[in-house]
């Protein structure tokens, strides 16, 4: 039996342009991400201007100090709800292929900050704190991109 | 695991965005399934067996395993 022709709009391998673009999910899942890096935006903003507000004295003090130290934390706690949120509607391939990304992220975060630990000890340079925070999100984003590719 | 998806799709006439709408899926969850890169979950695997009025028996070949096993392919 020969397959009837079904139209030429049925290749979706995806080119690595339309990989790092996340061209993947439902118009729901769009949306959600939408959401989510909104969040993320809005958190990453209010990180940013409370980290340069509250540089050393004459800096803010007080019940305002503490506010700005607290505030882009509580944005970071929506943008967790909303990427559950996302996770929850999403696709159930992209569920899979952003939960592959996690657990690489976290993964790959957990060993480089105790491994690095290691190495400070024999004479590594110490780095900032927030180094691992960007290894993990590195991490995350390049075991989003391997799984998508390992499933287009 | 191989499937006749494509065919039965193809007898329907419809594309890949036309089932993945039926189905409330993405394209690319599709496309993934009718490559054998994907097995759907067994909600998915009962929608479409509704879909086609088929079983899903007669869609999958449990056979074969085409889709990445996690470990034996990083």
């Amino acid at each position: 039996m020969t397959t009837p022709d079904i139209g030429d709009d049925d290749t979706v391998s995806l080119g690595w342009r339309q990989v790092i673009m996340n061209h993947h999910g439902t118009k729901t899942d769009r949306r959600n991400q939408y959401r989510f890096l909104a969040w993320c935006l809005a958190w990453a903003v209010s990180f940013v201007a409370a980290t340069w507000i509250l540089r050393p004295a004459p800096g803010v003090e007080g019940a305002g100090a503490w506010a700005l130290a607290i505030g882009p934390s509580l944005l970071g706690a929506g943008a967790l709800l909303a990427y559950l949120r996302f996770l929850r509607q999403a696709d159930e391939l992209l569920r899979r292929i952003q939960l592959e990304g996690l657990a690489l992220g976290f993964a790959v975060g957990l060993i480089f900050t105790l491994g690095y630990q290691l190495l400070e000890r024999v004479g590594a340079p110490s780095l900032p704190a927030g180094v691992t925070a960007v290894v993990m999100l590195v991490a995350w984003a390049g075991g989003e991109i391997a799984a998508t590719m390992r499933y287009r | 695991m191989n499937n006749r998806l494509r065919v039965l799709r193809a007898e329907k006439k419809w594309s890949q965005a036309t089932l993945a709408e039926r189905l409330r899926v993405s394209r690319q969850t599709v496309n993934a399934i009718e490559t054998g890169r994907y097995d759907p979950s067994l909600p998915l695997a009962f929608k479409l067996a509704h879909l086609f009025e088929m079983r899903i028996e007669d869609i999958f070949d449990p056979a074969t395993n085409t889709a990445p096993s996690g470990w034996t392919e990083l």
